[in-house]
Order: structure tokens, then sequence, then C-alpha cells
């Protein structure tokens, strides 16, 4: 069991976006809040709010929206303090730091003596910008989870906090299991699902046996049952990968265009990502090192436990760039020399992220963020995801939701398909185009009189000619009576099927003895 | 002599280049740049359609093809996007293999139409945002902005997919189509299967591609026709 020291800024989107002492900011992912400043949790605008509730609780709310990689960069500022005092630093998102606790306690006496100078350094460097957030927090815990659980209660009181060694379960019992959402990162919807059998607080499901929980959730649950009792150290299944799995890549002459080495790093991480994938292994932790030519170096440890995809990955190398380059520039324009890619946990790939193209989650991040672009521009009711509901009308079978409520998983339209044919509709294939209105056309028959359906579903006579089109074949009528008992709802069609001697075919009603077509198989 | 010394030395370039190519290939592997297909498209498209490209859908069975093209992709896991084609059938959609959890749909209000600016604005935004974007083509859009959004395009390595006229794009890619259906009778029967000829030219390929397809076949699902080759039993038009 590792002992980790874990420093935390709560809100840091908003400390990256800017952020006076006394103003209301809010950062929006997905059109929901993620971070807002003291202020405007004051006037109760709470973190998973959507952006309307924000605004109608605080009307003079600022809102900015998430940018990761600016987020990141402005983090460097701390990572570089904290990088003076602590050799080799572990980061996930921007705003947390992790690193191990034994090598800094001894050095500087003391596991709260660390923390402590810590939070004084850090707090110095961001100075007035923390008046917005609060304060920094850092907590010392052995596993992962218990650290982060201690930093954050760090940030609250004000104080570091340092969990004697074997102490993390004690200190984890009383705490709401929501933390593990929160903190740990699971999903929430298992951990709702904790709340709902009664599991309120930590201590409870660390209690249970793990093969009770393995079996009840899967991995899930026995990652949830680790963290709970302050035993996760690393990623379940996280395992050192074999040696000699670091890629590495020199450049001469060297590089000193950022966007070069970020496209050169590429097909860098295609190799990496491919080696592994080659062993059924996901890099969860990975190293990253750049040295220029001056001999400066920057290394950075990643972490993410779902897994670096080569996007992911090249993410994780530009924010590091970025950040230094920044630096770099006010003392020398010196090139890179080398980048070098050393994953330092790997685990078996259970397909949370799939593909060597880039990644699922990449594709649904970028989608969701898109999502929100286009829900700003045209509207949220606009954008929209077709949800599998059935129906005997081509056009009543699928339902409209909003994409903002679906995209990247969550409470999404089911869109399952419909594992048996609906009674009633017609069968497979379904029109490719569906007349949002319903076209009028005249159908005649062989005399040119406009061939009608009685009300029992009798065909006056055969329809030869659409729209003055011959018809080359046709079916029919099929009659639909829907909802009779509802005088508003009611509907009393025949539906029909044409198909006309240039090739084309449709989909046609007659309702009160006109016809429509309404779809077109094209 | 001169001739000699040339043909010596082209030699030389040509050994040369023999050693650089297995490594440049290395570099950037074909998959990379290219979007898998529908096993149907194998026809057309045995590599996939390059990343960046606009293809353009075109005929009697424009919007089926466009569906086939956008199932691929989203298929293997991309997002797909479908503005301004208000005719949009998500059941084709499923039936001709599109996972429509992947798939976002942008709608035109009815009481108030977008206006150029909002389209041009929106397409970027779906270009930016998703692998394959399907275009209708009831959208008047300038050839500045068309031109902008397919620079955007090889940029973001997505593909975009047009349904009907291309208008002020240069498509890559068009896909022209003619279809057959059989099942329908006089009066009897129903539209069961379809024989669609298809055929690919562009100005980056030599020679058009044509390729015969079941969509959908006798089991219902969109295969090449080469896997059947017995027509079924043509019901009496």
């Amino acid at each position: 069991m590792s002992r980790l020291v874990v420093l935390v800024c709560p809100q840091w989107p908003v400390v990256a976006a800017g952020c006076r002492a006394d103003e209301a900011v809010a950062v929006l992912h997905t059109n929901r809040v993620i971070a807002r400043s003291r202020a405007a949790a004051d006037a109760g605008v709470r973190v998973g709010q959507r952006r309307r509730d924000a605004q109608a609780r605080c009307p003079a709310l600022r809102l900015v929206v998430h940018d990761a990689s600016a987020e990141a960069r402005a983090f460097h500022r701390v990572v570089d303090t904290v990088a003076e005092m602590v050799p080799r630093l572990e980061l996930t998102v921007p705003g947390t730091l992790t690193f191990a606790a034994r090598g800094p306690s001894r050095y500087f006496g003391g596991d709260l003596a660390v923390a402590t100078l810590l939070v004084e350094r850090v707090e110095a460097v961001l100075g007035p910008s923390l008046a917005a957030i609060g304060r920094v927090g850092a907590g010392v815990a052995d596993g992962r989870f218990a650290a982060g659980v201690a930093a954050r209660l760090a940030a609250r009181a004000g104080q570091p906090e340092v969990v004697v060694p074997g102490g993390s379960g004690a200190l984890l019992a009383d705490l709401p299991v929501g933390l593990l959402a929160d903190v740990g990162g699971l999903d929430r919807a298992v951990v709702d699902l904790f709340h709902r059998l009664g599991l309120g607080r930590l201590g409870d499901v660390a209690a249970l046996a793990e093969a009770d929980l393995l079996a009840r959730f899967g991995p899930v649950g026995a990652v949830a049952r680790q963290m709970a009792a302050g035993l996760d150290d690393r990623p379940l299944g996280a395992v050192e990968p074999a040696p000699g799995s670091a890629v590495e890549q020199a450049f001469e002459p060297p590089v000193d265009h950022l966007d070069a080495v970020v496209f050169t790093a590429r097909s860098l991480a295609e190799r990496l990502v491919a080696v592994l994938a080659a062993d059924g292994r996901v890099c969860t932790q990975l190293a990253v090192t750049v040295v220029t030519e001056q001999g400066e170096r920057s290394e950075r440890v990643w972490s993410r436990p779902a897994g670096l995809g080569v996007a992911a990955v090249l993410e994780r190398i530009r924010w590091q760039l970025d950040g230094w380059a920044r630096r770099l520039d006010e003392h020398s324009a010196a090139g890179v020399v080398l980048v070098r890619l050393e994953p330092t946990e790997v685990r078996a790939d259970d397909g949370a992220q799939a593909g060597l193209w880039g990644g699922r989650s990449q594709a649904d991040e970028w989608a969701q963020r898109a999502v929100a672009r286009l829900a700003g521009l045209v509207g949220d009711e606009q954008v929209v995801m077709a949800d599998w509901r059935g129906g005997r009308l081509p056009a009543d079978q699928y339902r409209w939701v909003p994409a903002s409520l679906g995209a990247g998983g969550g409470a999404g339209p089911s869109s399952s398909a419909p594992a048996a044919p609906w009674v009633g509709a017609l069968p497979a294939p379904t029109p490719a185009s569906l007349y949002p209105e319903p076209v009028p056309v005249v159908v005649l028959d062989r005399h040119g009189r406009a061939v009608g359906v009685s009300a029992r579903g009798v065909l006056s006579s055969e329809p030869v000619q659409v729209q003055a089109e011959p018809i080359a074949a046709w079916a029919g009528p099929w009659p639909l009576d829907e909802r009779w008992w509802d005088p508003r709802g009611a509907r009393r069609l025949a539906r029909f099927q044409l198909l006309t001697a240039s090739g084309r075919a449709y989909l046609a009603t007659v309702e009160r003895q006109h016809w429509w077509l309404i779809a077109e198989y094209d | 002599m001169v001739a000699a010394a040339r043909s010596s030395s082209s030699a030389d370039t040509r050994a040369r280049l023999a050693e650089l190519i297995p490594r440049l290939g290395a570099a950037a592997p074909a998959a990379e740049r290219t979007m898998p297909m529908h096993p149907a498209l194998d026809g057309l498209f045995p590599q996939g359609v390059v990343r960046g490209s606009t293809v353009a859908c075109v005929g009697a069975v424009a919007a089926s093809t466009a569906l086939l093209l956008l199932a691929g992709p989203v298929q293997a896991g991309s997002w797909g996007c479908v503005v301004g084609l208000p005719t949009f059938g998500p059941g084709a959609a499923a039936e001709a293999g599109v996972a429509l959890e992947r798939v976002v749909v942008v709608r035109e209000p009815a009481a108030a139409a977008f206006d150029e600016s909002t389209w041009a604005q929106a397409l970027a935004a779906g270009v930016d945002g998703f692998d394959i974007v399907v275009l209708g083509a009831g959208r008047h859009l300038r050839a500045a902005t068309a031109r902008r959004v397919q620079a955007r395009l090889q940029a973001r390595g997505a593909v975009l997919v047009l349904v009907g006229a291309a208008g002020a794009f240069t498509p890559d890619l068009q896909v022209t189509g003619r279809a057959d259906w059989h099942g329908l009778g006089a009066g009897h029967g129903y539209l069961r299967t379809r024989r669609v000829t298809l055929g690919l030219g562009g100005r980056r390929l030599p020679r058009d591609r044509h390729d015969t397809l079941w969509f959908p076949g006798p089991s219902g699902v969109v295969e090449r026709a080469g896997a059947h080759p017995s027509p079924l039993h043509r019901q009496a038009g």
C-alpha cells in the first residue's frame, strides 16, 4: 500500500477562467455546471445544475465554456511550483496533483510538514486568483481515493489533512457514498444504486464481501469496495508493464515548433498503443519525458483510469508541452531533441476505450461538445436524436429527444432496434425519406377518374396514374383505424405502396378521400 | 554516355526510394486516413472513404445510399450528424445498419427558418464534432461558405455526405444509383427487395467503379449482389 499526497485546487476551471474575488462565475460543460466560484455558490449555483437553473438562481452569473486544454495550461503554474519540491508528479485532471509521500516526507520532515509547505507555496503562486474559490487542500493518506478525499476535506477545513498510516478505512467509513463518484470517478449510476440499496456510507460498502459485490456489479463493484475500504492503490487489475515497452523519438535537427513535435508524437503514440493492444492491454498511467537541446527536461506522469488511447495521449503531450513551452520561451528558444513515452501502469483492455483510431470515449467527448455547441446555436429542441417507440406509420415509429440529454451516454434514448415487427406496420424496408408534410396528389384509373377507397376499405378501381406518371406496380389498401375512441387523435386512413414506371417507390395514403404521398423509398 | 549516366543515377534514386517506402508507410498507416465503410460498399470503397472527402449521393437511391455511407463509420464507433435533411427517416437508417444512439439530427424549426450564416455555423460545428456529416440538398449555401466547410473537413478528417444536388460544394466522389424493386405486383405483394446499381465516379478515381447491391436483400440485410447471384422470383408487374 503506497502512501500518497494529493493536492486539490477546488473548482479549478473557475480559477483557469480568471475570476475576481466577488464575481459569480460558473464553468459549463454540456449545458451543466461543472465548477462555480464562491460568490456563485452563495447565490445557490451548484455543480451539476443545468445552465437555465443556474441562471435563474443567479442572473448576474458569468458563464464560461469548459476548455480542458486551457485549464491544463493554467495548471502548469502549480505543477511547476510543486515540481521544484518533488521530482515525479502524477496528473489526472487539471486541478489535482498526486505524488508518493515517502521521499518528500523524509526530506521535509514528516507528512504534515510536506502538506503545509505544499499549500503555502501553491497559494503563494496562485495569489489573488485563489480568493474566488477558497483554499487549496492537501491530503496525505494510504490509497489513492482516501488521499483524494482527505485533500477535499482539507480544502474545506482550510488546513492540511494527514491520515495516520492504516487509518484510511476509519476516515472514510462515515462519509457519504456519493464521494465514490465525485472523487473516485466511479459511474454515477452505480453509486446511485448503492444509495437505493441502503448503502449510504462508504463504511457500508466496505463492510460487504468483495465476492458479493463482484457478483452483483462486476468489476465496478470490486473497485468500489477497494476504494471505500481505502485499499485502492491503482486501478483494479493494473500491473507494471513489461520492461522495454517505452517508445522514444529523437529529433535531429531539434524541432522548435510545438505543432511539429505533437505531429511526430502522434506516430509515437500510435506505436505505443498498438504494441500494448497487441497484448490486449491498455495504458492507464504514462510518463512523458521531453528533453531540449539545452538539456532541460520535463517529465510528467499522466494517469487516466479509463485508459489512454492515441488521442488521449496526444492531448496530454500537448498539455505538457504547452505549459512548458510558455516557461521556456522566457529563457531560451531551445528546440526539442527527444520525446519519450513510457507506460508506468497498464491493465487488461476490457473495452472501456476501444479502437486504435482515437478511442471511443474521445469521439463521444467531441460529439458531446458539438451537441452543446449546436444547441447553443439553434436551440436545444432542434438538436435531437431518434428514440424508438413503435408505431404503424414510419413517422410514428421514432420520437425525437433533445440530444443534450443523450449524447455521450447517460439518460439518453435507448434506441434499441425493435426485436419483432410492430403489429399493423408495413414490413421492412422502411422508406428512407419521410416527408415532413404529406404531399397531396391525384391518382387516376384507366378511364381518367379519381380512385377512391370506400369506408369498408374497398378500392373503386385500379390506379394506373399518379400525378400524370404511369404506375408500374402497386399494392393496398392496408386500412388503419387508429385511436377511434379519441375524437381529436382519431385517424382513419388506407395505405398504399406505389411504384412508378420511372422506378420511384412511394408510400401513399388515402385519408378523407384524398391521396397523399407521405414517404418515398429512395 | 550522358544517357547511361542518367539511367544509372535514376536506378540509384529508385533503389533509395525503394528503401524509403516501407518507412514512409509505417509513419502514416492507411487505416488512419480512411473511414471504414459498410461491408456492402466493399466493391465501391475497398479501402474505405478517405477522411476529409466530400461524397455526393445522387439519383433514385440518394437517401438510402447516404444512410448506408453513414452506417459504416457509426457502426465502428464514430458519431454522425444529419443537418438540413428534414426527410431523414430513422427507421430506414436503422435498417441500413446505422446505430442511432450515435446519430444527432439538427432540425430546422417550422416557424423560423435559419439564415445562411446559421446553417454555415451549424455545419461547421457538425464537421468539428462529428466524424461523418450528412447534409441535405435543400440548403442554399454560398460558394465561399462551402469552400470553408470543405477546408475544415480536411483539417478535421471528417467526411461530408451530400444528399441530392451538390450545390455549392465540389464533391470528391459522386455515387449515382439506380433501383430495381421486387415484390410489388398489380394490387398485391409488398416492396420486399431492391437491386441497386451504384456507380462511383470522382476526380480522385482513375476510372468509375460499379457495383450491384441487394438493398435490402431477401433476408432483410444489405449486401453485395455478388454474394447472392440468383435474383428473387420476380413478381409480374
